[in-house]
């Protein structure tokens, strides 16, 4: 019998050459599916803006919420190497934008028959909220039990980055229609 | 033992079914049977509130709000299972979503006679709208337990069933509220095919009583 | 966008649907027109069933193929998302299908040339027979192994199981004896 190996995406990990490029990618792509769909009722430049917005704020997050994190993996002595911190986060991304993605047609449905702008807005607001938490738990489940201390910091760093950046990118979480 | 019986008494045995592709299309096919028959039996009870007009009526507006849900839920239910490290495909989900509201749609089948009761005894609004709610949570619960069954012991299935219902349900509740109204409005004197151009501000709204019109 | 622009584009992705579900196999039977009228109104459920499997293309099966397919089925299930998963592969489960598939097609094939040819040689018809029953009966018998594997893995992924190893080995040997047979 087989011994049992790792999870299916370290599988994966070998078959691929640029495993983070590609996961990031594909995360980010699909995160503006969820983009567009959520600003469907405010029509297609709207679509185009959000389709924008929600991937950047995942890009900003990681870009620069990552380093930092290599660098606390490194001055703690953690056994996780920046290739692998980078593999973790880009794991969360591409996690966050399937689920996002998975999560559009509903976000579509919902937006575009609510009555009003404000319930429009929450359901924008919990979508975002279900695919990060879900690609957050991938950084989580990512680094052992050993080695958790850190993200104390970096998941809060990386909640108020992103809330930051979509509130200034994305119309619909209450700046109005754009 | 048919399907209808195997997906109440053996989910598990229809659970592993749905992993088969050559299964699925008869699966599929059954459970849509299901899901109508379950959904239109439910609604014609609830409809008779307001007499037959309204009763056909709301037969046909509840499978459709049915299929609606789970249409625009599956993509999520895939993604948020791939999520919690159960990698289906998508027509494994299809099949097994559709399983579980065909096991929730057999529950309404057996309620609508009680429901219809209900109606025929002369129960005001509220009673009659309280009495159908709980027969679908019934069946709503009774599906979800399928849902529990597909997705096995292994770690992570809370989580995945909590963020699926809070899609599942959010989108079934506006499904439901789109297609509106379904016992009838006591205060309508004629009671319209859809209740477009009404501001109740949403189901909360009209569960707070607020209506006017737009 | 409106609701009505999304029942339109609703009603636009069935006809799509619809017409691909149409395109797809060579004749057109009533099967296939009640999957298009499905795909028209359903699509977004019915058409990701209706890829998975080309029903046109599927000759029909035997009760115990899809007793076997189901069992393996349930046994993937069982370790899906664990690290037992490799035990039982999506290879393994297509190359058990494929044996499978092939002895019932063997199996089929004699049945028919045994109703099809009554006056053929006795010798021969005993022979066919017996071949038959042979693979009928190993049929049968890879049924019942699979069913257990299902049980086994179901029991192994809540620390239970210490028959898996024995019977994945003997239901492989004795895939293997078919094939080579």
């Amino acid at each position: 019998m087989a011994s049992p190996i790792a999870r299916p995406w370290e599988v994966v990990l070998e078959r691929s050459r640029h495993p983070i490029v590609e996961r990031v990618a594909l995360g980010l792509a699909l995160s503006a599916l969820f983009g567009a769909a959520c600003a469907a009722r405010h029509g297609l430049v709207a679509m185009l803006v959000h389709a924008v917005g929600v991937p950047l704020g995942f890009a900003a997050a990681a870009g620069l919420a990552t380093p930092a994190l290599c660098i606390g993996v490194a001055h703690f002595d953690l056994p996780l190497d920046a290739g692998g911190v980078g593999l973790t986060v880009s794991r969360a991304i591409a996690v966050a934008g399937r689920v996002m993605a998975g999560t559009a047609p509903a976000v579509l449905l919902l937006t575009v028959s609510v009555e009003s702008h404000e319930s429009a807005s929450a359901v924008a607001a919990a979508g975002l909220a279900l695919g990060g938490a879900l690609g957050l738990r991938e950084v989580v489940r990512g680094f052992g039990a050993g080695q958790r201390l850190l993200l104390f910091a970096f998941v809060p760093f990386v909640v108020a980055i992103t809330a930051r950046v979509w509130w200034m990118t994305l119309p619909i979480l209450g700046r109005g229609a754009p | 033992m048919s399907f209808y019986s195997q997906v109440l008494r053996a989910p598990d045995q229809v659970v592993g079914q749905c992993f088969d592709s050559s299964a699925r299309p008869s699966i599929v096919g059954r459970a849509l049977a299901c899901i109508t028959l379950g959904g239109a039996c439910f609604g014609f009870a609830a409809g008779m509130f307001r007499g037959w007009e309204q009763a056909l009526t709301a037969a046909a507006k509840l499978p459709i709000v049915t299929l609606l849900t789970l249409a625009v839920a599956g993509p999520a239910l895939c993604t948020i299972a791939r999520a919690f490290e159960r990698p289906w495909d998508f027509a494994t989900t299809v099949a097994l979503m559709l399983a579980a509201g065909a096991r929730s749609s057999l529950v309404l089948l057996a309620v609508a006679p009680a429901l219809g009761l209900i109606v025929d005894s002369g129960f005001g609004y509220s009673a009659v709208r309280l009495t159908a709610l709980a027969g679908y949570s019934l069946g709503g619960l009774s599906g979800l337990s399928f849902l529990v069954r597909a997705f096995g012991a292994a770690p992570g299935r809370s989580g995945a069933l909590l963020c699926f219902a809070l899609v599942f349900g959010t989108v079934g509740v506006q499904s439901a509220w789109l297609f509106r109204p379904f016992l009838g409005d006591p205060r309508d004197a004629e009671v319209p095919l859809f209740a477009h151009g009404r501001v109740e501000g949403g189901m909360l709204g009209a569960l707070l009583g607020a209506r006017h019109e737009r | 966008m409106s609701t009505a622009a999304l029942i339109f584009g609703y009603f636009v992705g069935g006809l799509v649907s619809a017409l691909l579900v149409l395109a797809r196999p060579p004749a057109r039977t009533l099967r296939i027109w009640r999957s298009a009228a499905l795909a028209l109104l359903l699509w977004p459920l019915w058409l990701p069933v209706a890829f998975s499997t080309s029903e046109a293309e599927r000759p029909a099966r035997r009760p115990v193929e899809l007793r076997i397919s189901s069992a393996v089925a349930r046994a993937r299930s069982a370790i899906a998302g664990t690290a037992l998963e490799v035990i039982l592969t999506d290879a393994d489960a297509r190359a058990i299908a494929g044996e499978v598939s092939r002895i019932a097609r063997r199996l089929d094939a004699v049945e028919r040339e045994l109703r099809e040819c009554p006056l053929a040689a006795e010798r021969a018809r005993a022979r066919l027979a017996e071949l038959a029953e042979g693979d009928a009966r190993a049929l049968d018998e890879v049924s019942e192994l699979a069913e257990l594997l299902a049980t086994e893995l179901t029991l192994a992924r809540h620390g239970h199981g210490d028959g898996v190893e024995p019977l994945l080995a003997e239901l492989r040997a004795r895939l293997e004896a078919l094939s080579s047979s």
